[in-house]
């Protein structure tokens, strides 16, 4: 990154931006306080004039070295926060412009005796608002790049969840559309979720599942048979009439594959296989004296 | 680029060709369910060639493409040739009193699968699988 | 190289530990010498533990069934125990579900399938 003009013209920039901080910090705060954008917004009303000055230190840092490393890491990181958090981005491009648009204020006005000085100055100024901008622009969609790489783990960690839940029994609620390689990892996820989980029986629950064609059968079929190998018996629930229909129609045969209408019935099911009982003991809903219990 | 062959006679051909798939790929970062896939194709492969053709060989190598590993499995022997390709890919057929899940098993396990077989001269198996 | 299954009896029940891989001579010993161990009395039932195993293949799982059919002849069942989750997706790819074998996740569970399944009786 490359200043125009040579050395001398470097330490005039240097040295107009050292001297004069205290006028663009305090225009920085005056323009400010009047601006559309960034005076509504929340973020930034605390910690305005730290944000400021935080920008104008690593713009004098990479004047002095010639890179633009500094100023990279306060909108880098900037940006981070704002898009982790779902804010808007405007007021950071905002508190960017105002910064130079008072640097150059205070320019024009300690110069404005040499009327060419004041332009260099000027000159630089633009260069740097443009560098920065550029830096803004990257740092912003370097952070959505990396907010969306984490939501696609975190689905992919969500989207197959085994869950214990008592005594050998695991529920697999299945939700979403479920292609080859999702059912790949389902079964995989399932199988060593009824190894650690030393489980005999596996609730499959499909109602969440908006798409369930032949291949879904085929992937459910096979995750049954597989559990099998393992000793696990399942229970399929939540099969909607229309999927019952293209099962039916299509002649594909669940075999021995025990279904049940509701969780609920499969649970019942699950519990009698595992030898409990479901047994109401006292009036309907639920106690609050026992509540202090758990 | 590497690769390993080794000639298939008997069942200890079968089981050697079988950990040496299953090392490479495990080397190459499959995951312990592909590796196994791969070691399953390999004995269901190279059993063919002991049950019919007595000898032939096998080679494993390691593919790189586009940024992708992989993995490819050449069997092939100088037996008598498979007479009907598509039948001998077919759930349940054996001629031995096997399974017949030979064939189509392997296909299934393995991502690509191509068989060249001429009567009197031999059969050549090609399967690769990548790293997903 | 000739390896032979240790086959040991726990209470009246038999349990077949393959160990390594199973190969044609020693297939056949090892079905000659499982029969010989469940046509002893006191034979409840046998449990073929698989969890050494790291490959089983079409010969293998043929084996099995072959296995479970002689064993039911003589009124023994038998209990697949062990397999791991990586070789039940994999045989379930094949298209070799094992129907009709009994199968545990281990041999703890196999002996308590065996010891429940006889108690019903």
């Amino acid at each position: 990154m490359q200043l125009s003009g040579g050395l001398q013209v470097e330490q005039e920039i240097v040295g107009f931006w050292t001297d004069s901080r205290n006028e663009i910090i305090g225009k920085c705060i005056e323009l400010s306080a009047k601006d559309a954008i960034l005076e509504p917004d929340e973020s930034y009303r605390q910690n305005r004039e730290q944000v400021f000055e935080h920008l104008w230190s690593a713009l004098l840092q990479d004047m002095q070295s010639d890179t633009m490393a500094k100023t990279g890491e306060v909108v880098g990181s900037l940006s981070r926060e704002a898009v982790r958090y779902g804010r808007n981005v405007e007021p950071i491009q905002r508190i960017i412009e105002i910064l130079m648009k008072s640097a150059e204020e205070a320019a024009r006005t300690k110069y404005r005796e040499d009327a060419n000085r004041a332009s260099r100055i000027a000159g630089h100024i633009k260069e740097y608002l443009d560098k920065t901008m550029i830096i803004l622009t990257k740092s912003i969609i370097r952070a959505q790049a990396e907010v969306i790489e984490k939501q696609k783990e975190y689905l992919l960690e969500l989207s197959t969840p085994v869950i214990p839940l008592l005594d050998g029994i695991l529920v697999l609620p299945l939700i979403g559309t479920i292609d080859t390689r999702r059912a790949k990892q389902i079964m995989d996820n399932l199988l060593n979720g009824i190894v650690e989980a030393q489980a005999d029986t596996v609730l499959i629950d499909i109602s969440g599942v908006p798409i369930v064609d032949t291949q879904v059968a085929h992937h459910l079929i096979k995750t049954v048979q597989a559990a099998s190998l393992l000793g696990a018996r399942c229970i399929i629930v939540g099969i909607r009439p229309e999927f019952a229909q293209t099962i039916v129609k299509l002649g594909i045969d669940f075999g021995s594959i025990v279904t049940k209408n509701s969780l609920q019935a499969g649970l019942k099911l699950a519990l009698k296989w595992h030898n409990y009982e479901l047994r109401r003991v006292g009036g309907g809903g639920p106690d609050a004296s026992t509540g202090a219990d758990s | 680029m590497l690769e390993r062959t080794s000639s298939i006679e008997n069942e200890l051909d079968i089981i050697a060709a079988r950990r040496c798939a299953k090392e490479i790929a495990k080397e190459l970062g499959f995951s312990t369910v592909d590796q196994v896939r791969i070691a399953t194709a390999i004995s269901e492969l190279a059993r063919n060639v002991v049950l019919y053709a007595k000898n032939g060989s096998i080679a494993i190598r390691v593919l790189c493409e586009g940024g992708r590993k992989g993995l490819e499995i050449l069997v092939a022997d100088n037996g008598p040739g498979i007479p009907n390709v598509e039948l001998a890919m077919t759930d349940g057929y054996s001629t031995s009193g096997g399974l017949g899940a030979g064939l189509p098993g392997a296909k299934r396990l393995m991502d690509t699968f191509r068989i060249d077989s001429k009567l009197g001269q031999g059969t050549t198996i090609v399967a690769r699988k990548w790293k997903a | 190289m000739h390896q032979q299954v240790p086959i040991l009896k726990i209470d009246d029940f038999w349990i077949a530990s393959v160990q390594g891989s199973l190969h044609d001579q020693d297939v056949i010993e090892f079905k000659e010498a499982l029969l010989n161990k469940i046509m002893q009395p006191k034979s409840r039932g046998l449990i073929i533990d698989l969890t050494v195993l790291d490959v089983v293949d079409s010969f293998v799982t043929k084996t099995l069934i072959d296995i479970r059919g002689l064993a039911g002849l003589m009124g023994v069942p038998v209990v697949i125990a062990g397999m791991s989750p990586a070789v039940a997706i994999t045989l379930v790819e094949m298209g070799l579900n094992l129907e009709g074998v009994d199968t545990a996740l281990n041999l703890q569970k196999g002996l308590d399938k065996l010891r429940n399944a006889g108690k019903e009786r």
